[in-house]
This record gives structure tokens, sequence and C-alpha cells, in this order.
């Protein structure tokens, strides 16, 4: 009815297969939460701008490989999953437009949205909390050790990606606007095809732990995403 | 000296104060369509789901079976009788519904409670028919009441509906129908509609015998309840048979041969006695025979065949025939259309409005041989013109000369006849524009001046030119002589266009300049638009297209609205048409339509017969026109289908200041697999130039989500008003 600008929140929401397939699983879906402004520019397009920010803690379910740590060459080989976790706080920001179907009329209708995205996150671990312990058998003793060396405690990374999905805008009251469909971040969904050339079946090196971990952790939380998101239309 | 025409003053004066007085039109001279008056009835203006719930209450506190089935019956009646109140072609307060109420205070004379409980109208409809419904509502056709021979006829048909009030037959026949329904999974569905029929014809005859009771009461002429009958068995027939006289459309110098007309036309046939399993009604026969019984052992002395009038009876029948003849034009049912103002221009030949009627007919009956006027399964004609094989008795003669006379020869008898009458009524502006176009159909035609005479002989011809080539024929010699034989005889078979019609023109030639400078001078298959209105005149290919994308190009500003459409399917259900719902959503609709467009500034007026005042009766008579150009428009599915029945649609432009009109609806349906469905329609006419100017049809896989409705229609309104450029 001739209102353009769409401001409001969302929620994006995924299974966390790995989480419930082979770990018990603490966290069963993994959610991220939008803040949204959108701009109507013609009969059958949206130019959007989200900011979606989520922050999830890592139980360290990959095992390291306690032998590449650099002050425990020398020992017996040990492979293990560090203790505790780490925390991985995120913001995704996405360039958007929503292209409407046949039939409908901009912001109303289903749609195809395509568009980038820039995510970035950091990491923090707190050594005295994550850890490797590890055995070392020299002779006749046994000696227990443990270690954590993960690089620095705090660890930023960014990552491109190219965003593309489905959904249905609906209308309540000529104000409200109730946003539902689902996501694809194409390279974060390529990442499991990465990763499975990428294993050489070794664990991984301490040093690297953090950074391979919270990449494929990332890219799981924004490959696919269900979304339900309500705007107020100005 | 003087006293002549002080004499004919004074006549003119009182003729004129009689017509006044009366409230008659004066048939003479003209006829203008008919029109509601007055203060319109409590349907327009009651809140029907109100009468509804009454109506349903009062049910409840009845001891009857079927209660649920009789509610859905209810709330379906209620919304069909006012649907067919609303629609335009329900006359209120006109002088042929006065006059049909007068017959009911006649017939209802001694039964006052039953009187007050009637609502009589008159619907302008081309059909041979009447109908009752529950509430005492009764419609007339006007082609029942242009073809009565009596009063005393059509007394007797409204006592036969008045019977099916009081006998409750339109309540009874629902439930019954849902009872055969219901139990009747053994049977086919064959059996099933012999069973509803045989329902129905049992209704039917119980209200023949209940209407004669009523009717034996009056001093109506017992005899003319039977002769009812025989005139609705032909009712298929024009209202009059009379010969189509050749001379009819013939001028001096313009004489048809005798090869267009039939020397005998064919007899009519008689099926008084048909097989009536199939048939809502008894056949004719059964009903005559079981009145005949009745009326035979009656004492029919001192009755009468009229009791308002006889003179006003035969004043309103030809009111009635002159409305058909309108309503033919409508139909695009152009030979009917020109039969029956052909009958009527007998009686009345200085009647300038029949002869509008003709010359539209012969207008379009030239536009149909050239293949520009079509017919489809959705028309009212489905398979256009009937052959004149299947026509009986005297209206053969005209489908006769329809069919044998070459397309290029009709427009020159047209051209001959339109432009006389233009002539005798030069003020006539529909005339000038048919006359305009003729000319236009001429040079298509490629008929030029040197075509036709133009210098009077002393012979002119006056014998059968038929008659006169065949003395001229020479022996064939040679095989091209021969050949040139074989065409000359084939032409002849046909008309021979090579003569009788070259004088035709010859005294317009040489006396009337207008018609002098406006005939081709020659032949051309160019486009020409000699008139200044663009419905008669032809668009060229290029235009056509461009018309068929219907994206408009005009900022439209200000919108004629036409009731906004709502309906509602549930295909699950019994009664499909969920009214009470569709009723709350086009109000709604209504409203969504009247915010897009203040803010889109659009300006609309909106006709809606649901959203008027008692008082507002010139807007249910608008309503009335607009509808009748749609329906000429919809007739079939060309966009260039010509619309003759315009003589109202100047004044309707210029009333309300936009040639816009649109027409837009919302339907939903529930399919038998619960699927959702709408469809969302949106069309803006021109009504002035007969212009699709903006189309939008789309269908969704959904329900009618409001904002569904709220997005379409702003679009909608949207594009109007910011066209692409």
């Amino acid at each position: 009815m001739g209102k353009r600008l769409v401001v409001g929140y969302g929620l994006y929401a995924n299974p966390a297969f790995s989480n419930i397939l082979l770990h018990d699983a603490d966290n069963p879906i993994n959610s991220l939460h939008e803040f949204f402004v959108e701009y109507t520019t013609g009969k059958k397009f949206v130019l959007g701008f989200s900011a979606r920010l989520y922050r999830y803690t890592y139980n360290n379910i990959e095992d390291v490989d306690a032998n590449g740590a650099s002050n425990f060459s020398g020992f017996t080989q040990h492979e293990t999953n560090p203790n505790g976790s780490y925390d991985i706080k995120g913001q995704s920001y996405q360039l958007y437009g929503k292209l409407y179907k046949a039939g409908y009329l901009a912001p109303w209708g289903k749609y195809f949205i395509l568009g980038l995205t820039l995510n970035r996150y950091q990491t923090y671990y707190d050594p005295s909390q994550m850890y490797v312990t590890a055995t070392q058998n020299t002779n006749s003793t046994t000696t227990q050790l443990t270690f954590s060396d993960f690089g620095l405690t705090t660890q930023s990374y960014s990552a491109v990606d190219l965003l593309f999905g489905n959904g249905n805008s609906r209308i309540f009251g000529n104000r409200i606007v109730l946003d539902y469909g689902y996501t694809i971040n194409t390279i974060a969904m390529f990442r499991i095809f990465i990763n499975a050339l990428e294993d050489d079946g070794n664990s991984l090196y301490p040093e690297d732990y953090i950074q391979k971990t919270s990449t494929t952790r990332v890219a799981a939380i924004n490959r696919f995403n269900f979304f339900i998101k309500i705007g107020y239309l100005f | 000296m003087y006293s002549i025409p002080f004499m004919k003053k004074i006549n003119f004066l009182f003729l004129l104060v009689t017509i006044i007085c009366k409230g008659q039109q004066d048939l003479k001279t003209n006829y203008s369509p008919l029109k509601s008056t007055g203060q319109l009835p409590a349907v327009f203006t009651q809140d029907i789901r109100k009468v509804i719930k009454q109506d349903i209450t009062d049910l409840k506190n009845k001891k009857e079976s079927d209660k649920w089935l009789k509610s859905t019956f209810l709330t379906a009646s209620n919304y069909q009788i006012e649907r067919i109140v609303r629609s335009g072609n329900t006359l209120i307060n006109d002088e042929i519904t006065a006059y049909l109420n007068k017959i009911v205070d006649v017939v209802l004379k001694d039964n006052p409670s039953l009187r007050k409980q009637l609502n009589v109208f008159t619907l302008k409809s081309s059909v041979v028919n009447a109908y009752s419904f529950d509430k005492g509502y009764i419609f007339i056709d006007i082609g029942l009441i242009a073809q009565a021979e009596t009063e005393a006829q059509l007394a007797y048909i409204i006592c036969h509906e008045i019977s099916h009030y009081t006998k409750q037959h339109h309540i009874n026949s629902y439930v019954k129908n849902a009872e055969i329904d219901r139990h009747g999974y053994g049977s086919s569905n064959e059996e099933r509609i012999i069973e509803k029929c045989q329902y129905s014809k049992e209704n039917e005859s119980e209200a023949d015998i209940e209407g004669l009771k009523i009717y034996e009461r009056t001093l109506y002429n017992l005899k003319q309840a039977e002769k009812a009958f025989d005139m609705l068995q032909y009712a298929h027939l024009p209202f009059e048979l009379l010969t189509f006289k050749k001379t009819y459309f013939e001028t001096p110098g313009y004489i048809l041969p005798k090869g267009y007309f039939l020397p005998e036309v064919s007899a009519i046939k008689d099926n008084s006695d048909e097989d009536d399993t199939k048939h809502t009604h008894p056949n004719t026969k059964k009903r005559k025979q079981a009145i005949g019984e009745i009326v035979n052992n009656r004492d029919n002395t001192n009755r009468l065949n009229a009791i308002v009038g006889q003179e006003k009876f035969e004043y309103i029948r030809d009111l009635s025939r002159m409305e058909l003849c309108r309503l033919y034009l409508k139909n695009r049912d152009y030979p009917n259309a020109l039969y029956a103002a052909y009958i009527m221009s007998l009686k009345y030949p200085s009647n300038e409005y029949l002869a509008e009627v003709i010359s539209k007919c012969m207008y379009a009956i030239t536009l149909y041989d050239k293949g520009e006027i079509a017919y489809n399964s959705d028309s009212n004609l489905e398979n256009g013109f009937t052959s004149y094989t299947n026509v009986e008795s005297f209206p053969q003669q005209l489908y006769h000369l329809m069919a044998k006379m070459p397309e290029n020869e009709w427009t020159i008898m047209s051209l001959n006849y339109v432009y006389r009458q233009h002539k005798k009524y030069p003020a006539n502006k529909e005339l000038t524009t048919f006359s305009d176009s003729l000319f236009s159909l001429m040079k298509r035609t490629r008929w030029g001046i040197n075509d036709f005479a133009r210098i009077i002989r002393k012979e002119a011809p006056k014998t059968d030119s038929v008659q006169v080539t065949k003395e001229t024929e020479k022996e064939p010699g040679s095989k091209t002589d021969l050949i040139a034989s074989f065409l000359q005889k084939e032409r002849e078979g046909k008309s021979d266009d090579t003569v009788y019609y070259r004088n035709v023109f010859v005294d317009l030639f040489v006396s009337d300049k207008e018609f002098s400078d406006k005939f081709p001078a020659s032949g051309s298959s160019e486009t020409s638009s000699g008139s200044d209105y663009k419905t008669y005149s032809f668009s060229s290919s290029t235009s056509y297209v461009k018309k068929k994308s219907a994206k408009n190009t005009v900022k439209i500003q200000k919108v004629l609205l036409l009731e906004p459409a709502f309906i509602k399917f549930d295909e699950t259900k019994r009664e499909e048409i969920q009214y009470i719902t569709s009723d709350k959503k086009q109000e709604e609709y209504s409203k969504t339509i009247n915010e897009c467009a203040k803010l889109v500034e659009v300006e609309l007026v909106t006709i809606d017969p649901g959203l008027l005042t008692a008082a507002e009766v010139d807007k249910i008579n608008d309503y009335s026109v607009i509808n009748d150009w749609f329906d000429e428009k919809f007739d079939t599915d060309r966009e260039q289908n010509k619309i003759l029945n315009t003589d109202d649609i100047d004044g309707l432009i210029k009333k309300y200041g936009t040639p816009y009109v649109l027409k837009t609806g919302i339907a939903t349906v529930i399919t038998r697999s619960a699927k959702k469905r709408t469809y969302f329609y949106g069309f803006l006419y021109d009504i002035k130039k007969n212009e699709l100017v903006y189309k939008r049809h789309e269908l969704f896989k959904s329900k009618d989500r409001q904002d569904l409705v709220n997005a379409k229609t702003y679009q909608m309104l949207y594009e109007l008003r910011n066209p692409k450029k």
C-alpha cells in the first residue's frame, strides 16, 4: 500500500546435526539473531541490509594431536580432545536483494533472495580451562602433563560468502511484516566437502585447532538456516 | 385563415397535456428505454445479514423438518433475490411494473394480507418467463409481456406465480432435490434428473390449478387462462407473425430481386405434445388439458380480457416490445431485433427509436457478413445467426434475405436505409454515426462512385432486375463466352449484383450534397474512419495488438468503479457459494479499494447498488446502462467486440466526468481436495472508445489473505495512476 521501509528483527535457526548425531547435544538448534532494514526499490525488488549476531561455545569435540605441540616434542604421541571449551562470538553482515516472484508485489509475497555475506567472528579461550592432557612414557615412568598451546587467547577471523534463499513475506494490518523462509551460504555449505578433502586422517595440531574447528563451526551455523522475521513497515 | 393552425396547436397541446398527465411515452414518435423511478425498495437498503438471521430464527420457532437445509436455502434465496433486484435489470416504479402491480391488485382484491406480502417487478430480459421466489418476490420478464395477447393472460400467469409462493414450492423443491441427491446413490444421474423434473412438474401442475382458483375469483376471461399456454408454446416465435415485406427496404430506384425472397415460408411446428420427461414443466397439451377440463365446466359469460384496461394493456405491451428490441440488440441477436423492430415500425412508422434499432441491425449484419462480428460458446447466439432453413413462419423471409444477399450488397441496402433515416432524423447522433460508418464500409467494400448511377434517367428500373438481365442474355459461343455465361448465371442466381442496385442512390447524388461529399470516390481496402465515434470505426491490426497488451499509457485520474465483486466458493459444501462470507468480504474489499485509491490519488466514483440510499434511483439506472454495455462487450471474448447499444453512454460519461470504468473482483475457491485458490481480476475499460485500457488477472495458490488483497488492489490502482512509459 505504498510503504517501502521495513525495520525488524529476525531469528535464524538450523539443526545442529553434528551435535545431535555424534555427541550428546547440549544445543540441538543453532540460532542467530538478526536486525535488518529493507527498502523496496521497485515492484519486484527489495534491497536489504542485515546484521546477525551469535555467540557459541565450542565443546572441543575434535581431537588434537598432542605430539604436535612444540613443547611436547619427543614425547609419546597421544590423541585426545582438549578439555574445556572456547567461545565464538560472531557478527555476520548481509547485503542482499529480494526478487519477488511473478504475481507478487514487493514487499509482499514470495521471493528469491541473493546477496553477499561478510562473516566476522572472534574466538576466546581460557588456558586454565582449555588444555590437553598428554601422557609421557619414558622407560618405566609415566608422566601426565598438560599444555594449552592453542595460539592467542583471542583470535579474529573473517570470511565472505554468497547468500541465496527463498522466502515469503506476509503483511498484517498494513504495518507488520512477517517474513519466513530459508537461506543458504554457499561457501559455508561447501565447507563440508572442503573439510572432507582436507581430512588426511590425522588429528589437528594444537596451534591450528581453534582456526580449523571454529571455521567449521561457523560454517555449520551459517550454511543453512530457516528464518522467521518480524518487521515494521514505514 | 388562422383557424386551422390554431386548432392544430390546440390539438397538439391537448395531446401533450394528455401524455404528461398519463405519464406515458408517445410511441408514435419515439421511445425512451425504460428506467426505474421513485424510491428504491427496502431490499436495497436493508441489512441482508439481519434479514437472514431473522428468517432463520423464525424457521427455528416453527415445527418443521429439514431445518438445516431450509436455513441454507433461506440464506441463498435472500441473496439471490437481492442480486436480481439490485442487478439493474429489475425495473422499479416504472410504468410496466406499476401496471403489473395493478393486475395483482385486481387479482388479490379479496386477499389484502397476501397482496401485502407480494413484491412484483419487471425484469429487463428477452426471455419469455416469470419467476416466483419465496418471500413473495415475483419477477416478470419483458419478453413475456411482449408476447401476451391479453391482460387476462398476464393475470393468469401472475396467479400461477402467486400459487408457487403460497405453496412454498421454491423452498420445498430445494429440500426435495437435496433429498433426491442424498438418497439417490443407487440411481444414475439421469434418473435423479428425471425424479427432480417429475417433482417440479407436480409443482407446476399444482400452481396451474391453484393459480386458476385465484384467477377464477376475478372477472377475467377464463378461456384466456387456457390460451396463455398457447402463447407460451409459441414463445420462441416473434410476438407477431407478419409477412416480411419485400418493399420494406426498397426505394424508388432500388428494387430487390425476387430471388432473395422465398415464395413460401415454412410451417410452424406443433410441439405441444413433446416428451417432457426431462422438462421441469409439463408439456403444453397436458397443461391446457388440465385447465381446459375445469374452464369448460365454468360459466364464462360477462368475463373480460382486460380489467385494468385494454388500451393500457396494449400500450404496456408495445412499451415492452420496444424494450424487447433494445434487449435483442444488447444480446447481439440482430435478426430478432430487426424483425421485432420491423413489426413495430409497421404500427409506428415514424418512431425514431425503431429507425435507430433497424439501422444498428443493418450495420451489424453487414459486419457479421464481413466476419467482424463473431459469436462463440459464451454468446447469447452460440452459433451465430440461425440458418433460414431452421426458422419458422414469416421471420424466415428475413433470414433468407440475410443468407442470400451478398455482404457487399447488404452494405448498399444498409447505407440506403440508414442514410435516409439520418436525413429523416438529422438530430439523432446515433443515426449520423452509423450512416458515417456505412460510408466507410462502402469504401472498404470497394464500392466507389462509379458503381452507381448519378443521373436520373427517364426510365428507372421498376421491374425485377433478374428478369431484365435474362432478356439481355446471349447464347454462348466460344469457351470463354461459355465461362462468362456460367458466371453470369451464377450472379443471377445470387442477385444480379450488376444491375438492380445501380440507381439506388441516384436521387441522393442529384439532390443531396452531404451524400455526394461523403460517398467514397473509389473503393479501397484501407482503413477509413469517417466517424467521430471510435466505437463504430475500424481499428488497424497494429492498434489491435497494442490493445491486446492492455497496458495503459495514459494517467488515469478518475475512475468509475462498478460494484466490486467478492465471491467465495466451497466445493466441499452442498451450497457452494458462501453467501454471508462473500458479502462480508465484499464490504471489506470495497473499503480496501477506497483506501488504496486515496493513497495513489485516483478519484473513485463508486456505483454499488449495495451502498445506495433509497433516493438514489438514478444510480441504479446508470448501473443498468453500464452493465448493459458490459453484457454486450462480454458476449464474446473478442476484445474488439462492437458495442451498438450505446444510447445512454455519452450522457453517463458526461455525468461522471470519466469514460473509464473499472471492474474488479476476487473469487476464492476451496476445491474438493481442500486446496485454496484465489483469483484476482481488474479490468479498466474506456467505454467511449470501447477499449480495454488495463487488465490484471492472476490466480494464487492460497486463500484470500488480506495482504494479498491489499497488494493486488494497490498495484492495480498504482499502475492505473502511473502507467509504464
